[in-house]
């Protein structure tokens, strides 16, 4: 849109019998326009009015766009051709009744008229639509809630929103600096929607159900996942676009992408017991490791596809004589219950795993990126506090974040987030370089935060109401 | 404790948290605690899986999963070794073989399939009712009788006590009763033993919930109807049961907590199906 500079128009009552007539500044600033301007103002007013109108710039949707606006009776006036065209809303005119239309609202008005028509329903404004310079100009409260965005003022400039953020979202996860998926689950299923992160739009990706999460590819092209059956299937987050890779149905806990994206490396069988890894060109399956090991889970896998890391749950031993039921002979043995760190080298002489942890801790959120130093957040009771853990191939075990009581633990970037709980009322969000095992703290935030993502600068967290994003020192909700 | 329980007060997030807590109307409160679960292997797989996911919510809760039998479950409830007693069967109830577990809570979490399982070298893909009936009580012994070549059927049955046997007796056999001795007969004491046994005995026939069964193995069709949830979900195959957590009256704190998980949406529409389990909601 080419915008003039403000000038000013004297509008003369049509009871006078006159047109509107541009002024040496409007047919300076406005060129022709102004100065043909011929249409005839139907306002009822038996006085002469001079409504200036002002180059405005109002933030609509996060983005600043210059609006033409007039003031009047106490209002704000807006050019409904420039507000619609920041908000793409459509704009139609029959019969003298121009409608504005936005995802789905209405609002319907006639130049002149107080009485206009918001999704079909009769309303009145204060005052009538004013006509300058054969533009229409709106009060801009009404015509924003008529399409069903807020109003707010913020830093001298009026912000409009019409985005309708995502209810019910979670489960983020950034798929590129600008976007994140973000899930909503009912009992019929659940949507997958890319949500741009400057502003919260949603877009919907997949709607499934018993699919499993969709996991985003390094370079944040595709997104891998099983449906009901365990079927693989890559959706194109630019085309969204779901393709079937291969028909094999074996339950599939995990996914994990290759680092160049040409394969996705799974966890087969109800027990996770086989490293398998699947060509996506092909479909073809080839098994990986296969050494009996039930419960493997936390699939890494090395950039070069060498080398794996995963946990090992050992289940206690629990036995049973059912000859006499009334005597309830039965006895766990948890002596050897643990859940332990695995390496398995497959570029090893002789590839087998290797144990690399022995301590009796709950281990969560583990990642590697490398295939050799894997991370891990330790809970060794419910009393004692939970710290970032690191351990390496040479089983050296060191502690990376001993701050508060860590919750949570994500890779990016070659940085470790830690969210941790400091007290009752606040948790704060670590950056930790694992090179230098050195810490700094970038953020507090509130004790009910959770669900943490982190590209790069970018941070998302879940609060009870909805995803914040982190922008500067403020949080801006992107889901409620 | 972030995403469970939660006090409905909402955070008013201010322009900015770096000054912290003032917004904050009430701390997140953290649940502890330690959940002991014994019972069906059929279905250790799901709880397993639960914990990890359970944990990512709630470091502070510690869970103890182990199998052994379904009726070991139960048992393990009213001796009070473990706060839930997974079982293939409402043991709050009386079945056949084995009495009600009084004063027991019986919490569903799942519905399982079963599946009646062949080795891969047995050239029948489907038996009847009738059939089924006369492998496993002992009176048809030779895969030729059945349709298959001429050989000695293996008989693999679970232990007394088993969850798998009770509803695979109860919905497969319709009560008939198993044989119990002979020299191609077998019992195994676990879902993970059977599948091995099934797996690696050539013309051996057992039984097994679905999530076990493996490629190195062949799920045959009962009168026609192959062991899928489509097939459940469509009345065709009537060889599933509903597996519950059971609990010493009614559950509370990090055990209530936990059966909650496994009962909610994002678990049973999620993780439950992707492990070949059937949503409670789906046979309501």
């Amino acid at each position: 849109m080419v915008m003039k500079k403000a000038f000013a128009a004297t509008i003369l009552a049509a009871a006078l019998g006159t047109t509107a007539a541009g002024t040496a500044g409007a047919a300076q600033a406005g060129g022709a326009t102004a100065a043909k301007q011929t249409n005839a103002v139907k306002a009822v007013s038996a006085k002469v009015e001079t409504l200036q109108v002002k180059q405005s710039v109002f933030t609509v949707n996060y983005v600043d766009v210059p609006v033409r606006t007039v003031a009047a009776g106490g209002e704000t006036l807006v050019s409904v051709r420039d507000l619609s065209a920041a908000l793409r809303a459509a704009l139609t005119t029959d019969n003298g009744t121009t409608t504005v239309t936005l995802d789905g609202h209405t609002f319907a008005y006639k130049t002149g008229a107080k009485q206009v028509s918001v999704d079909g329903k009769t309303a009145a404004l204060n005052q009538a639509v004013r006509s300058v310079n054969g533009t229409a100009f709106v009060p801009v409260r009404p015509l924003v809630q008529a399409l069903g965005g807020t109003m707010a003022l913020k830093e001298g400039k009026l912000a409009i929103n019409t985005i309708k953020l995502l209810v019910g979202g979670e489960n983020a996860r950034f798929v590129n600096a600008g976007q994140a998926i973000v899930s909503t689950e009912t009992d019929a299923g659940r949507s997958d929607y890319l949500v741009d992160v400057a502003t919260g739009k949603s877009t919907l990706l997949l709607t499934s159900e018993g699919s499993s999460d969709l996991i985003v590819s390094p370079n944040g092209a595709k997104a891998a996942y099983t449906d009901a059956d365990g079927a693989v299937y890559i959706i194109d987050l630019a085309t969204r676009q779901p393709s079937q890779v291969s028909k094999d149905t074996s339950i599939k806990p995990e996914l994990v992408w290759s680092s160049d994206g040409s394969a996705i490396y799974f966890l087969q069988g109800d027990k996770g017991s086989v490293i398998a890894k699947m060509d996506i060109a092909s479909g073809e399956i080839a098994k990986i490791v296969e050494d009996k090991v039930d419960y493997k889970s936390s699939l890494s896998v090395s950039p070069d596809g060498k080398r794996f890391t995963y946990l090992v749950t050992t289940p206690p031993k629990a036995t049973a004589d059912s000859a006499d039921l009334d005597k309830d002979a039965v006895a766990i043995d948890a002596s050897g219950e643990q859940v332990q760190v695995n390496l398995y080298d497959l570029s090893a002489e002789k590839p087998a795993a290797v144990v690399l942890t022995s301590t009796k801790d709950d281990k969560l959120f583990v990642t590697s990126s490398d295939g050799t130093t894997v991370y891990y957040v330790s809970v060794a009771d419910e009393n004692a506090k939970a710290a970032v853990v690191s351990v390496d191939k040479n089983k050296k075990a060191v502690t990376l974040l001993a701050e508060g009581d860590v919750e949570e633990l994500v890779w990016s970037g070659g940085k470790l987030y830690a969210l941790t709980a400091i007290n009752d009322a606040e948790s704060a969000i670590y950056e930790i370089d694992p090179a230098s095992a050195s810490s700094k703290l970038l953020s507090k935030v509130p004790a009910a935060a959770s669900g943490l993502a982190v590209n790069g600068s970018q941070i998302i967290l879940a609060l009870e109401d909805g995803l914040y994003v982190k922008a500067g020192a403020a949080w801006k909700p992107i889901a409620r | 404790m972030k995403k469970w329980f939660k006090p409905a007060a909402l955070i008013a997030l201010a322009v900015s948290l770096t000054a912290g807590g003032a917004s904050v109307a009430s701390a997140a409160s953290t649940l502890k605690g330690k959940v002991v679960i014994n019972g069906s292997s059929a279905l250790l797989p799901l709880t397993l899986q639960a914990k990890s996911e359970f944990q990512k919510l709630n470091p502070k809760v510690k869970i103890s999963a182990s199998a052994v039998s379904s009726i070991a479950g139960p048992q393990s409830v009213r001796k009070g070794i473990a706060d839930i007693g997974a079982v293939d069967w409402d043991a709050s109830i009386d079945v056949p073989g084995f009495k009600k577990f009084d004063g027991q809570v019986a919490n569903p979490v799942a519905v399982t399939v079963f599946a009646a399982v062949v080795n891969k070298n047995v050239g029948v893909d489907n038996l009847t009712t009738k059939q089924l009936q006369d492998i496993f009580s002992g009176k048809v012994t030779n895969w030729k009788d059945v349709g298959g070549s001429d050989a000695n059927i293996v008989v693999v049955n679970r232990k007394f006590g088993s969850g798998t046997r009770v509803n695979f007796q109860l919905k497969a056999l319709d009560g008939k009763d198993f044989m119990s001795k002979g020299d191609n007969y077998k019992e195994t004491g676990s879902s993970g033993d059977m599948k091995t046994a099934i797996e690696t005995t050539p013309n051996a026939i057992g039984y097994i919930d679905l999530p076990y069964v493996t490629d190195k193995m062949k799920a045959i069709s009962i009168n026609g109807a192959a062991p899928t949830e489509a097939n459940v979900l469509n009345g065709k195959y009537k060889v599933w049961g509903i597996g519950y957590f059971m609990t010493n009256g009614q559950p509370t704190g990090a055990t209530k907590a936990f059966i909650e998980y496994i009962q909610s949406a994002k678990f049973q529409n999620g993780s439950l199906k992707k492990l070949k389990f059937i949503p409670l909601s789906a046979v309501k």
